[in-house]
């Protein structure tokens, strides 16, 4: 089955409820996204704080329940899987979690931490796991002799390093990053991200990455999908995303992006407006109380994924996608401020 | 590198002193109570009778242990009803004697006598040795106050943990029952089982002490797998494959032990009291044997006649008492791999 | 917030940490100098494991007690108006009364430093109550504010959410709302921004920047990210293995960078439509318990190497790494002046 054309992961209109404290009471924290991720490529999804990303990464690995819709890894539908049957299948789809101190045990080595995986899919025995944790160990740019420390003794980016290790022990096969590098110098960042391409290259690694940063994203996706608000408003080739972003949100986040310079910020860099609580989203576009470009039509009506003109892969939820906005008037009073 | 870890906390835990001296004082008394037969005994340790070699007072060890009774024969003439020890002592050209030489049931005149070269921590109200009957205490106080908090421990923990991490129905379960426990008046529970059992003895002291005493320790592991349930190593390990079994007890428990063990010490102290109070009541021990708790309640009868009494069972509860709580502490610090940690959130 | 000026500073000299490991004592700071000043950024860089977090801990005093210690130094706190006390020495008392309302920490770790059994609300409100005796409704009712502030949507829900309901980034705002709850004339953030995208990241600088030209906050900025001190330092400090290796002005550092390292890592910052760098600085950043002698970054030092080739041999020596500056492994290069305003450890640039 290893078909290269076959889709490792399928989601299919994937929600994500949570109940929440007093209001209305639940919380859409993933709204029917759908998404394919062939084998050997990376799709990275980026978005605002709190829009769902890592809800979205734990959905997928059932780490959290799913309200609506399926995940379909290598053919296996995980929502009909078993509770051993879904363990055994864990050896093959590995997490980064965001928070690496979080994500360990802090009463467990660093060589227990990494060689656990190892001994519950009974990967390897004695000294081989020892063999093996070191050897991961020092790929991530870590020491052997380190395996005997506990979390709280390394740097945020140590620890950092050590989850990554922990999920590369076991061999996977999708690797789901939760901003995997953004705790780690730009130095260890290229170390991990040319580890991780290596990876893809050579055994075929399948990777969904999460990351605020998009110049990362840029240098390591093939994909890119834009959350908002529990929803994908964006997705396509990195080169069709990037180059010629279709939603205005798309916009904003690259147009932010800091130059490593140290020079006044243009004025649309400001912040563009409240940010939306996912708990009450506003009808029509989630996106329009804070958009330049709204227009009445935004206001009520929910624009869905649509192909856009240039690329039919390169998919974008707004109603004003096809028109030519570089010209356009802001039409949003609450919008981009100076 | 599951076997590296036991080195591991004892290297850790060897550096703490008091948990060292604890740990030396609590295999001291281990050892006074099972060699009690030759600390405190009117039966010589050896003694040539007759032309024969006896060795009355290793035999008394020998047979404490379970099941040895009916391998190990009894030194014969010594342990005749009718015979005269003193005499066979005095005859013998050959014996040697228990440390303290005076049975802990051992009756005599000389009542309530001050400590003194004979009776080192002087005689009860009955004549009989004070230290004979706490050496021979050491044991029932201790099988109580050990044995009913492993007990405890081991329901409270098993119990607590299995409520707070499955939740739904098993905590609901768990937590009506430990209410329905911890309303319960203990003491009159206890009593209520020690009528009922025929022949009441140390083992069902333990058992009722331990089966009642496992709620506060229960409803704090509950509490702590509440906290730890959600937490994200949690979920890390389940990502990594492991079971709720592996999630429990290698990411849950070793998070949750440190207040549980220090309460579990606490209640060692308490378990060797309530036993004091449910021997004074007739229902513990049997009347006779000695125990701490006997002696205390005994002691405190006579306080204004026979005050010196009142120390010795005071002063080895206060001793062990502190001893497991030390042990307790220490345990749980070496458990810890940042040592005495701080609170890090500001303010 | 209310506008009332701080003028506080903190002055740090020759700070010194050791640390108790497996492998003997260890000194992850070694010898480290710094102003907070008033209304101004410090902005301290350097790779990971450099030493930055334990630096931070250490002012506060809240390095893993019994384990590591200040072993020299001095880390002098000023109110302005004559009062100060050395942290490095005072009493834990008089620590404990400064700390939260006078200096503020942002933890690295945003989910392992809030507390899990208390709402955010409650624990923010908590810091203002203990520290500008609010009542509990008007402090309940500040952190909301300040939540809002920060940046979260529908702040009065959130407040009375527990810390695993929200997501990473909003954590971490929640952590910069509990800090800047008791009003501190001194806020030390170690790496504040990391969970979050761009566009709630510019909210949080100018959040930040307003509350020190409003009330004149000094703030010790720890980031890895020399992109985010790029918009928000007026001075940077560059780490290595727990020295100061440079230090400049923010413009002066990224247009004329002058240690070896601080070119380097600058070379590594990715940019968009750049292809993520050359892969790093080759060699990693010695553990504190091997440290090379003389300048402590000579085996992963370009210029070392490639002075080496154009000098003489006798100027040589031959390591592991390759052929390096004698000088480069057998002084300790101190961080000098070159111009107004910049300094810089390596013998080579200096001389
Ligand atoms: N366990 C939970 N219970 C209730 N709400 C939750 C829970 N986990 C997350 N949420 C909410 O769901 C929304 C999405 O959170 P998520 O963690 O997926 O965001 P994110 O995109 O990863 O953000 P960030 O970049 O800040 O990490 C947030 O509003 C968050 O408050
Ligand atoms: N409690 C400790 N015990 C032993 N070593 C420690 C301890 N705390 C930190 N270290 C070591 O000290 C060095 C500096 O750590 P520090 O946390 O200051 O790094 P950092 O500069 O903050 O890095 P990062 O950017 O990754 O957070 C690291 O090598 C780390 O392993
Ligand atoms: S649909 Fe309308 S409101 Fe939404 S992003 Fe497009 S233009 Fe803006
Ligand atoms: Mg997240
Ligand atoms: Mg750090």
């Amino acid at each position: 089955m290893s078909n290269a054309t076959f889709p490792l992961l399928c989601a299919k209109d994937l929600s994500v409820r949570y109940r929440v404290s007093g209001g209305r009471g639940v919380l859409m924290a993933v709204n029917d996204v759908t998404f394919d991720l062939l084998r050997a490529t990376t799709l990275g999804l980026v978005g605002e704080s709190g829009c769902g990303k890592t809800t979205l990464a734990r959905a997928v690995l059932r780490l959290v329940p799913v309200s609506d819709g399926q995940v379909v890894f290598d053919g296996l539908d995980l929502s009909h899987l078993s509770g051993s049957h879904l363990r055994r299948l864990r050896r093959r789809m590995q997490i980064v979690f965001q928070d690496p101190l979080g994500s360990l045990s802090p009463r467990m080595t660093i060589g227990d931490a990494v060689g656990e995986g190892l001994r519950i899919h009974r990967l390897r025995r004695g000294s081989a796991i020892r063999d093996r944790v070191a050897e991961m160990l020092e790929r991530v740019g870590l020491q052997a002799a380190d395996m005997v420390r506990y979390p709280y003794e390394l740097s945020g980016g140590q620890r950092q390093r050590v989850a990554i290790a922990r999920a590369l022990a076991v061999g996977p096969e999708l690797l789901v990053c939760d901003e995997p590098v953004s705790a780690l110098d730009v130095s260890a960042q290229a170390q991990i991200l040319s580890l991780l391409v290596g990876l893809r290259r050579d055994f075929g690694l399948t990777y969904l990455f999460i990351s605020h940063n998009l110049a990362i994203v840029d240098s390591v996706c093939d994909a890119v999908a834009v959350m908002y608000l529990g929803r994908f408003v964006e997705i396509g080739p990195r080169a069709a995303v990037f180059e010629n972003p279709g939603h205005p949100y798309t916009r904003v986040l690259l147009e932010s992006v800091p130059d490593p310079e140290p020079r006044p910020r243009r004025a649309s860099l400001r912040t563009i407006g409240e940010p939306a609580s996912p708990s009450s989203p506003p009808p029509g576009c989630p996106f329009h109380p804070r958009c330049p470009f709204a227009v009445d039509v935004c206001r009520h009506d929910r624009p869905e994924l649509r192909a856009t003109s240039s690329a039919p892969a390169h998919r974008v939820a707004c109603h004003r996608a096809d028109e030519d906005l570089s010209g356009a008037t802001p039409s949003n009073a609450s919008g981009i401020t100076a | 590198m599951l076997q590296a870890r036991a080195p591991r906390l004892w290297r850790r835990f060897r550096r703490r002193r008091l948990g060292m001296l604890s740990l030396a004082g609590l295999v001291l008394l281990a050892a006074v109570a099972v060699l009690r037969p030759v600390l405190a005994s009117r039966l010589p340790i050896v003694c040539r009778y007759e032309g024969r070699l006896y060795f009355p007072g290793l035999v008394g060890v020998l047979r404490s242990v379970p099941f040895a009774s009916a391998v190990v024969e009894e030194s014969r003439p010594f342990s005749l009803p009718s015979f005269d020890v003193e005499k066979a002592v005095a005859d013998s050209s050959f014996a040697v004697r228990a440390l303290i030489p005076y049975d802990p049931l051992d009756y005599s005149s000389e009542v309530r006598a001050r400590p003194s070269r004979q009776h080192w921590l002087g005689t009860d109200d009955l004549g009989r040795d004070v230290a004979a009957r706490l050496v021979h205490g050491t044991a029932v106080s201790l099988k109580v106050g050990l044995g009913a908090m492993a007990l405890a421990g081991l329901v409270g923990i098993v119990l607590g943990a299995w409520a707070g991490y499955a939740g739904g129905i098993v905590d609901v379960v768990v937590s009506r029952l430990i209410e329905l426990v911890m309303c319960f008046p203990v003491f009159f529970l206890i009593l209520a089982v020690m009528v009922w059992v025929e022949e009441p003895g140390v083992t069902h002291v333990v058992f009722v002490i331990g089966l009642t005493a496992w709620t506060p320790i229960a409803r704090l592991m509950r509490a702590e797998m509440l906290r730890l349930r959600g937490s994200e190593f949690a979920v890390a390990a389940r990502a990594l494959g492991a079971g709720p079994v592996r999630v429990l007890v290698r990411h849950l428990l070793p998070n949750a032990m440190a207040p549980v063990a220090v309460t579990i010490t606490f209640g060692v102290g308490h378990a060797i009291l309530i036993e004091a109070g449910l021997s004074w009541l007739g229902f513990g021990v049997p009347p006779p044997a000695p125990s701490w708790g006997v002696m205390l309640r005994s002691a405190y009868d006579q306080i204004q006649s026979a005050p010196f009494l009142v120390y010795p069972p005071c002063v080895a509860i206060f001793v062990t008492v502190l001893m497991v709580n030390w042990l307790g502490e220490a345990v749980r610090d070496a458990a810890d791999p940042r040592g005495e940690s701080e609170n890090l959130v500001p303010g | 917030m209310s506008p009332n000026r701080h003028s506080a500073a903190l002055a740090v000299r020759d700070l010194r940490v050791e640390i108790r490991t497996r492998e003997g004592i260890v000194r992850p700071v070694d010898g480290v100098s710094f102003d907070i000043r008033p209304g101004r950024t410090l902005g301290l860089a350097g790779e990971s494991g450099c030493g930055k977090t334990v630096s931070a801990l250490a002012l506060m005093r809240l390095l893993p007690r019994g384990q590591a210690r200040i072993s020299g130094g001095s880390v002098l706190w000023s109110n302005g108006d004559g009062e100060s006390v050395n942290l490095a020495t005072a009493a834990e008392q008089e620590v404990r009364r400064l700390r939260g309302r006078r200096l503020a920490m942002i933890f690295q770790d945003p989910a392992a430093a809030l507390n899990p059994v208390f709402t955010v609300g409650e624990q923010i409100a908590e810091v203002s109550r203990l520290h500008l005796g609010l009542s509990h409704g008007k402090a309940m009712r500040r952190a909301v504010s300040l939540l809002s502030r920060v940046g979260i949507a529908d702040a009065a829900r959130r407040a009375r959410e527990y810390p695993h309901q929200f997501s990473g980034g909003m954590q971490q705002r929640a952590m910069l709302a509990m800090a800047l709850a008791g009003e501190p004339g001194i806020l030390i953030a170690d790496e504040p921004t990391t969970a979050l995208d761009v566009t709630v990241q510019a909210q949080i600088v100018d959040l930040l920047r307003g509350l020190q030209s409003e009330a004149g906050m000094g703030m010790l900025w720890v980031t890895h990210d020399l992109g985010v001190l790029a918009q928000v330092a007026d001075e940077i400090c560059v780490m290595y293995a727990g020295r100061i290796v440079e230090r400049a002005g923010t413009r002066e550092l990224f247009a004329n960078p002058l240690h070896p390292y601080t070119q380097a890592l600058l070379a590594c910052v990715p940019r968009l439509h750049r292809p993520a760098g050359t892969g790093g600085i080759p060699g990693s950043v010695p553990t504190p318990a091997e440290v090379p002698p003389g300048c402590r970054f000579h085996p992963r030092c370009a210029l070392s190497r490639r002075l080496a080739v154009e000098l003489d041999a006798e100027l040589c020596v031959n390591t592991q790494s390759g052929s390096v500056l004698r000088r480069c492994v057998d002084e300790v290069p101190a961080l000098r002046p070159v111009g107004a305003d910049h300094w810089v450890a390596c013998g080579e640039v200096a001389s």
